[in-house]
This record gives C-alpha cells, structure tokens and sequence, in this order.
C-alpha cells in the first residue's frame, strides 16, 4: 500500500538565496509557497527559497533567475539531486506519528511548507492539495524516511 | 519538551533547536591585545544567574536561523525571542 | 460462589460472556468486565500474595490506585504486571498473580510489542472523562478549541460530540508549555500520544483514602466507593456481610448501596472504635477514611498544595503554571467533610499496613522516625512508601499525615511527597514505539549502496552513514582484503565511494575574505581552477576539520568537508555569517548530496579516465595536482579533481547524484582490463597511513594544533585573523614538550590507544609520554606501522618506546610519520 500512498517525483530543484528585494518572483510570509511562472517557490528562510520545476526545465529556471540579479550579490545553485521528492497522499496522520508540526487541518492548510524533523530526519514539507503533502528529503535517508512511513501505516 | 517561538517560524518543538549560550558577547575587535587569561575569559566564562537570561538559539532543523531570546532559567519559561540586531526587550 | 447479581453492572454486557484463567483455574465473566471484577464475580476474594512478606491479599480497590492484586498476563498478550482493576477482560486471557516485581520474558515468548506514537495539537486537554473533565471539555468545544479528553478507564460515559475522546489513555506525564505524554493501551496495540495543548485541564478526580489498622491488608478488606463501584458497574455484589468502617458519609453512603442490593451492614465502625471488635463473621470489610484529590500532574508541573481541615487532605493552592488547572474533586470540589483520623490507636503497629505494595506499617514509619530521619522525604527513601507502582495513591497523603501526627506536629505540617513520570508503568517498547531496530537512528546509504551490496561490500558505520569497509573476493579474510585492495591501488587502479564528504557552495563577492576568517591558510589567494588543502580550527586553536576549496570563480568557491562533520562545518559557517559577519556578502548552500563522488587512485588512473572517454586534457602539465576542470567523462557532465589522500596519482570524479552510479558502473567497466579494484574505508586508512596523512577524528582528537601535527606550514603567516589564531599563541600552545605527531615501527601490530611509555622495566607508576593513533599492517611495506602523538615527538626519531600491553610490551621506533613516497614522487603517476 506504501506504494500507492507514496510517489517518487522527478522534479527540478534550484536553491536560491538574495535579499527579499531583488528577487524576480513574488514571496509571501515564512513558510508559505508561492508560485512564479508555473514553478513552486518555497520559503526556506529569510534570505533562502527552494525554486521547484518541471523536469528539463532548469536550465530556463536557472537563466531567468540569473538574468534578474546580474550584477548583484545572490545565490542560485543546481540542487536537483540534493533531495529526493515523493508525493503522499491522504499520509497527515501517518506524519503525525513521527512529526511534531501541527498539521491539523485548521493549521496546515495547502499551499504551506515548513523544514522540520519526520522520523528523525530533516525533511521539507509542502501540502500542495488538501490530499497531497510532497515531502523533500535528502537521498541518503530516503530509505530511512520510506521504511519509517511503512512501518506506521502498517501498525496503524 | 519546550515550545520555542522562532522569530520565522513561530512556535516549535523543542527538537528542532540548538541551544547557543549566553548572548550578546561579541567576537574582540583585537584578539592580539588580549592577554591569555582575558582570551580564555571570551572563550570559556559565561554568566549563570537565576532568572531572565538573554540567550542565542539556532533553529537547525527548521528555517536554520539563529536569534536571541530572553529566558527564565529556574522555570524555563521563554519571556521573548528577538531577530540578531534587534535590541532586546527591556 | 457467583457473587454475580442477576440484574445491574452499567458497563457489562450480560449477552457476550468471556472465558478466561487465572492462577491456571478456568473462570467465566462478561464483555466489560475487568480481570478484578470478573475474579469477584466468581468469588474469588483473595488469590494474592503480599510482595516482600507474603501475606494474603485481595482485591482492594477498583482502580490504578489497587496495591495488591497484580498479574502476570501471558495470553492473548504478555505483560510482566499490571493491576488486575485495569485489565481489560478479553476471550482467552491467561493471566496469574504476581507479587513485587515483573517476569522478563524470554523474546521467543513474546511477539514484538506493536507501539506507534502520535502527535496532537489541541487548544484544550482535559485530563479525566468524568463529571467535570466532560463538563470542561464540552465548555472548550464550544468555544471552538479543538480539544482532546483522556480517560484511563476503558470507557467514558457521556462521551461529548466535538471532542476527540481517548479512552483508556493515561496521562503519564505533563511538561513545559502543555506538553504532556499519553499511554493509549489496547489489548491490540499501545500508542504513546505526544500532546501540545494551550491548556490542561485536570479532571482527574480522587482517590479514597484508607485507614491503617491491625490486619487492614486482609483479603476482604476494601475501600468502600470501590464495592459501591464494583456494584454499579459490574453487578457484582463483593460481600454479604458487611462492615463498614469510615470517617465520612461517603463511606455511609457506599455500604447503603451494598445494603440495597442485599448485603447485610452488620457493623457500622467510626472514628476511634477498634475494627477487629467487628469482623467475626463478616465476609466484607469496608474502609474510607476520606478522599485524597489526585494531583500528581500538577505536582509535576510545581503546582501547590494546601491543606484543608474540613476535606483533612491536600488541595491545590492554585500556584501553578497559568496553563495548568484542576477541576472538580481533584480541586477538592464535592469532596465529603472527614474526620481528622489516619490510624487506629495500638500498642503494636506493625500489622498496621500503609503502603500495601511494599509491606510497610506505622511501625516502619515510627522507626525511620525514631532512627532521626524526620523529613518525609527521608521517611520514603528509609521505607521505599509511596516507590512501588501504585506510586502511593493509597499510601501518599496517610504516610505525610502519619509522620505528621507521630512527630507531633500540625496535620499539614509536611504534605506527600510527589511522585514521579510515568504515572503508571510503560514498557520501553512502548517509548521507542518505530524508533527501533533499523529506524533506532537514520542509516544513510549512498547511491551507490546497492552496487556495494551487490559486491559483497562489508560495511562500517560512519557517524549514520553505511560505507564499505573492504569488498571480500572469494571468501577472503579482512586481511587479505584490504591488503589486495592496497595493491591494487599502489600497482594499478583502485576506486573509492567518496560520496559521503560534505561539500558546501560557497558565494559572494565577500566569499573568499570569508573563507580566510575561517581556515588557517588563505583561500583568498587560490587562483580560478585550482584546489588548497586547509584546516578549520575552533576558537580554542585545536584542529576541528579539514577538507579543500575549490575555486569556481573569483566570487564562488566549493568547500569539502569530512564526512562526520558536513553539518558541523556548514552549521559554523552559518552562525559566523548570521551572528558575528551580518556586513559579510556570502551565501552557503549545501551539496553534499548533489554530487556524487566517484574517486580513482592508482598509477594507472589517468588511463581508466582516458579508456572512459573525456574531453579533459589529461597530460600532467595541462591538468596539474591541485587543480580540478569540468568537462565530460564517458558522456557524463563532470568535475574531475585532482587530490590524493593515497599518494598515487588520483582523480575525484565530482558527478550529478543522479548519475553517480552510471559514472561509477562506467569507472568498473574501464578499468577492469588495467586491473581496477573497488576498495573501502579500512584500505584508505592504510594508504593514508603509509603516507602520514592525518584523519579528523582518528589522529586528530580534539586536542591537537596544526603544529602538534608538523603541519605549520598551513597556517599563514600574515597578520590576519582566523577562527583559532589568537589560541596558537596561548603559552600552553607553545609549550616545547607538547605532544607531536610521528610515525612508529613496532615489533608487532600496535593497538590503536595503547600507551607508551619511556622505559620497559615495568615500573610503577610509570609516565605516559604519548599514544597510538592509527595502526595497520602496511602491504607497501611489508611490516606493521603506526601514527602515534608523543611528548617532544619530533626530538625523538630513532628512540625506541614502549607500549605495555596485558599480553606484552610491544617496542617501536619512533620515525618521522611518513613511511611511503616521502618525496611524494607518485603523485604524479
């Protein structure tokens, strides 16, 4: 059932960091995602977002971003193989049994994200639809992170 | 299990920080001037009271911010958290 | 003798009996029941055994607050002990008595607790489903917070809608900021609930309070709400003829219940009169010497008591956290009026029981207290009152009241002690719940790990990481492994899973001025394309990591990083930038895993680069050591750099994640014709060795300074400051018989840690003059070899040391620490 549950996404990633005000994609407040030209943006810090896209697109990604802060102190690096992304469904409870977010859903509505702790390991998440939360996690405890969402699906 | 207000992030388990010792004790402007016991004094003397406490904390498993915040040491009770450069609260 | 009444019980279900064992007789009882009740029911009244003494006990109580009747469950599920009042009665339980301590069961015996965990936000917990915890909850709801209501018993009259009810959950614990900790125990499954509520609520009632008298410990003896209760609920009438013995109209109130459904009050005992005047005859004896609120968790949380005459008892004072409130008769709300009487007058008190669970009387109490110890602190330590796993319900307050009135002082003079987290027992398998076996702690792989796998790889943990210790062919010793795969380096190719080194990006146009501040050598001056080896000290001067710069662009640097330290160094980096250098233009990102990091070593090297297919200039002069160039290697977009921690001829193949596995595949294939071989860890420990490259964490502990190292050469020598400069000029830094790194030939294999010493002639005591860091048989070599730290090492090439061991001394000679290539003429190939 973990299979159905939870889908491995191909996506492209590109870290950007800048100051808020030189930026060519509008944000919002910590922890929301905003979007810029089909792409997902996600706040990871004050001066830290995490550009997410369709696979092939990163060199356009990458190209626009760099054409919007020439010449000015920023940040935009490849990490398309830095984490691994799975899409879950219907899975908020199941991460309720290893996360301490509230995730209720009067508090984690779609379009937010947070970095937080699942299973011990640090992840990234972001609730794209009121079923779907996609979870970044950096590959090495990838397998760690599946085995810890089967294991409680399995014990309910 | 503590509920840390990061200054982001808004309140937050206690697992997802680092604590960072006394605040507000900043790197010498001249180290060289230093004589080896007042060097040792920057690098290992901390103060301990017994009530409000201005503090660093890194919220390393979250948005990895580092900021202040004003802490009660005997019942643990965070009074305030402040941004690196704000002045804290009276 | 059924004591079943045909008619009553509000929480069992006369058409689903159950069957059932206990002490190996076969019983029956009803869905609903517990395992007390249904013992009752079938007129067992005694069945148990006083833990340290031995005396006959029987069921007391009702409640978790039961101190004798405790059982071993072996079926359909196993529980070393638990109070037969809180087992829930399922077909087919097995269970028997237990006295004092619980039975771990061998694993065979028992299948693997299934515990999951949960967390839960709420803006309200109340903790007690009965009168007032329903009351409070269902005020919350209405107020539109989410709330969550917890019961220990296994149902929850008058459950409200809008709220989440959890019956059978227990409160073990409550914690800073609304934190508290639930045990939900089913007979299927335990879950530990995490709650974060904005507020606790504590509804959690009170406890009957008995009286200590000669003999009160007899089966038949029986807080009197708790037959009240076992009528109520269960239909079972525990006595026929009764007496009653109570300081309050509770007590009046419970054996009126008893009288309506049948029984017989023979005996009606107040304050003063001797009961053992009462009970020939009688089957059922009836005690209440008040009621006590239950405020365990909010004691926990530093809430405060006070006492009340009227209630003779502790209640809240209302000092507590302004989160944390108590409610209903855990306030003392409804609570009958008592009588101030805690025991009946004897001469002899030592059949007067206090704490059932530990077999301790008045007469214990009265000799802690003779013994000097006046403090009820003191009083628990000397009789362990209050320790056992009824944590002192019955015995806490009665224990503070005795000591009280023993010593002569006020009754609320010293009040109980507090108990402490868990509230009830909880098995650790339980507090792990999934976090166990593999999921104990995250175990990172490469992705390259299933190729090592497939390969026979031994593997070795690295801080949470798995990587390949050595690659066993055909059954090979660890020895004759790594020996192989030393050769193979030395003579041909080897290829290692570099990947786990963290690697961070470094950019902005204050990148390198950044840089500078924190290593010891200065990145600053690296030219574009070229790679510098450096140190990261702490602010205390010792060598805290190393790793290599290398230099994108003017503006934009990639910075490795040991493997246990990736996070540490990033972390640094960070609070440096965001807490001291704000001004500073830089920005870090991590990409530890964005790049695999496939690295070939060996003198043939050059030549499995070149069998791959590259459009990188390969010849030595146009790609020069310490210098790195991005190109392609069979297909692959790559970074190709050249560093060497063996000493031969080496390339570190930097390639997207996503493709390392393809790169390495590729690598294999290549270099099988020039007789590639993958090694391990335990290999690259050995080739490092040989050429007295140092390991953060193996020769480098902590303690040691560049200079320690015979690595001064890497700090600079302007005037400028880094992370650790001002702590290399201390006075102890520069103390002449610091310890310094050397190499050592031993007589024999040295263990890593051993000891050496000056002299052998076993004297004692003998100084310690240094250690063995690293140690290995060297294949290059022939021999064993050694790194060790000793005093004024680099004054004593030629001496020999000693290194006492339980089997022997083994003798060394110090050397400098570079056995192999000490020109460093291989690198080159």
């Amino acid at each position: 059932m973990t299979d159905e549950l939870l889908v491995a996404a191909e996506l492209v990633q590109v870290g950007v960091r800048a100051d808020p005000s030189i930026l060519p994609f509008e944000t919002a407040e910590p922890n929301t995602v905003t979007t810029w030209n089909g792409r997902d943006v996600l706040w990871l810090g004050p001066d830290e977002w995490l550009v997410v896209g369709e696979q092939g697109t990163e060199d356009a990604i990458r190209r626009e971003l760099e054409d919007a802060f020439a010449g000015r102190h920023h940040s935009v690096v490849d990490v398309g193989a830095n984490r691994t992304v799975f899409d879950l469904t219907d899975g908020l409870d199941l991460l309720s049994n290893s996360c301490g977010l509230d995730l209720h859903s009067s508090r984690w509505r779609p379009g937010m994200c947070a970095q937080t702790l699942f299973a011990q390991a640090q992840v990234i998440l972001h609730q794209r639809d009121v079923r779907t939360t996609r979870i970044f996690v950096r590959p090495s405890f990838a397998d760690h992170v599946r085995e810890a969402i089967r294991v409680t699906e399995f014990l309910g | 299990m503590l509920l840390i207000r990061c200054p982001w992030c808004g309140p937050r388990d206690e697992v997802e920080f680092r604590y960072g010792g006394q605040a507000h004790i900043p790197y010498p402007q001249d180290p060289d001037a230093l004589s080896d016991e007042e060097w040792a004094d920057f690098l290992f003397m901390r103060d301990n009271p017994r009530g409000p406490f201005r503090e660093r904390w890194y919220h390393v498993h979250g948005c990895r911010r580092w900021f202040h915040a004003v802490r009660d040491t005997s019942t643990h009770r965070f009074i305030a958290t402040y941004r690196i450069g704000e002045e804290p609260p009276t | 003798m059924s004591r079943r009444l045909d008619t009553g019980g509000s929480w069992i279900d006369r058409s689903r009996p159950i069957t059932f064992r206990f002490d190996e007789v076969e019983y029956e009882g009803f869905e609903g029941d517990t395992l007390a009740s249904a013992l009752l029911a079938n007129g067992v009244t005694g069945g148990f055994r006083s833990p340290i003494i031995g005396r006959p006990r029987g069921v007391m109580t009702a409640g978790p607050e039961e101190p004798n009747a405790f059982v071993e469950i072996n079926e359909p599920w196993f529980d070393p002990i638990v109070a037969a009042t809180m087992v829930e009665l399922v077909d087919g339980l097995v269970a028997e008595p237990r006295a004092g301590v619980g039975r771990l069961a061998a694993p065979a015996e028992v299948p693997p607790v299934d515990a999951v965990h949960r967390h839960i936000h709420v803006e309200t917990l109340v903790v007690g489903g009965g009168r007032s915890g329903v009351k409070a909850a269902v005020a919350a709801a209405n107020r539109g917070d989410r709330v969550l209501l917890l019961d220990e018993r296994h149902r929850v009259d008058n459950a409200p809608d809008g709220v989440t009810v959890l019956p059978r959950t227990t409160a073990l614990g409550v914690y800073d900021d609304g934190y508290v900790v639930a045990l939900e125990s089913t007979p299927e499954l335990e879950r530990l609930w995490h709650v974060r509520a904005g507020r606790v609520v504590l509804a959690t009632g009170a406890t009957e309070r008995p009286i200590a008298f000669a003999g009160n410990d007899r089966p038949g003896v029986m807080l009197a709400s708790a037959a009240a209760t076992y009528l109520e609920r269960f239909g079972v009438l525990a006595g026929e003829r009764v007496a009653i013995f109570t300081t309050n109209d509770s007590g009046l109130e419970s054996a009126d219940s008893l009288r309506a459904a049948g029984a017989e009050i023979a005996h009606t005992l107040g304050v003063g009169e001797d009961p053992s005047t009462a009970i020939d005859g009688v089957d059922l004896l009836l005690v209440s010497g008040g009621w006590n609120p239950n405020l365990t968790l909010w004691r926990s949380m530093g809430g405060g008591l006070r006492y009340s005459r009227r209630l003779a008892t502790f209640r809240p004072n209302g000092n507590g956290p302004p989160w944390l409130e108590v409610v209903g008769s855990a306030y003392g709300d409804g609570l009958p009026g008592s009588e101030t009487y805690w025991l009946e007058s004897a001469e002899d008190y030592s059949e007067h029981f206090v704490d059932l669970q530990r077999d301790q009387t008045v007469a214990d109490i009265a000799a802690a207290l003779d013994a000097g110890l006046v403090s009820a602190e003191h009083v628990k330590r000397a009789t362990y009152i209050g320790t056992a796993i009824d944590q002192g319900r019955t015995s806490g307050v009665l224990t503070a009241a005795i000591v009280n009135q023993l010593l002569g002082t006020d009754p609320d003079a010293q009040g109980p002690t507090s108990a402490r987290p868990p509230a009830v027992p909880v098995s650790y398998a339980t507090i792990a719940g999934p976090d166990r076996g593999d999921l104990l702690d995250p175990i990172r792989r490469t992705r390259l790990h299933r190729w090592h796998e497939e390969h026979g790889a031994v593997f070795e943990d690295v801080g949470q990481w798995k990587r390949p210790r050595y690659f066993p062919r055909h059954g090979e010793t660890v020895d004759a492994a790594v020996a192989r795969e030393c050769r193979a380096v030395r003579n041909a190719a080897g290829v290692l899973d570099a990947s786990t080194l963290g690697k961070i990006d470094v950019a902005g146009p204050d990148a390198a001025a950044f840089l500078d501040r924190m290593y010891t050598n200065r990145m600053s001056t690296l030219p574009v394309g070229s790679i510098r080896y450096g140190f990261m000290l702490g602010l205390d001067g010792m060598v805290g990591d190393d790793g290599v710069a290398l230099r994108l662009s003017e503006d934009h640097f990639l910075v490795t990083t040991t493997t246990g330290n990736a996070a540490m160094v990033l972390d640094r980096f960070e609070e440096w930038l965001q807490t001291e250098w704000p001004e500073l233009r830089v920005y870090c990102t991590s990409v530890t895993e964005q790049w695999s990091d496939v690295a070939v070593a060996g003198p043939r090297a050059r030549e499995v680069i070149a069998a791959l297919g590259t459009d990188i200039d390969l010849a030595p002069d146009a790609f020069p050591f310490m210098t790195f160039r991005d190109g392609a290697v069979a297909g692959v977009s790559v970074r190709v750099a050249r560093v060497s921690f063996t000493g031969e001829l080496s390339y570190e193949i930097l390639v997207d994640g996503r493709r390392g596995l393809e790169l390495w595949e590729a690598v294999m294939s290549a270099g099988a014709p020039l007789g590639i071989a993958s090694y391990g860890t335990e290999a690259m420990h050995v080739l490092r060795a040989e050429k007295g490259f140092v390991i953060v964490g193996q020769d480098i502990d902590g303690t040691v300074m560049p200079d320690d190292l015979g690595m001064g050469w890497i700090v600079r020598k302007e005037d400028s400051d880094f992370i650790g400069r001002r702590s290399l000029r201390r006075a102890d830094s520069l103390r002449e018989d610091r310890k310094q790194l050397v190499g050592l030939l031993p007589d024999r294999l040295l263990p890593e840690g051993a000891q050496l010493v000056e002299e052998d002639t076993g004297r004692i005591p003998m100084p310690m003059i240094g250690h063995v860091t690293s140690s290995y048989a060297s294949p290059s070599l022939g021999r064993p070899i050694a790194l060790a730290i000793v005093e004024r090492g680099r004054s004593r090439h030629g001496e020999t040391v000693y290194a006492p061991l339980p089997d022997g001394t083994i003798s060394a000679e110090i050397v400098p620490p570079v056995f192999y290539d000490p020109e460093g003429a291989r690198r080159d190939g």
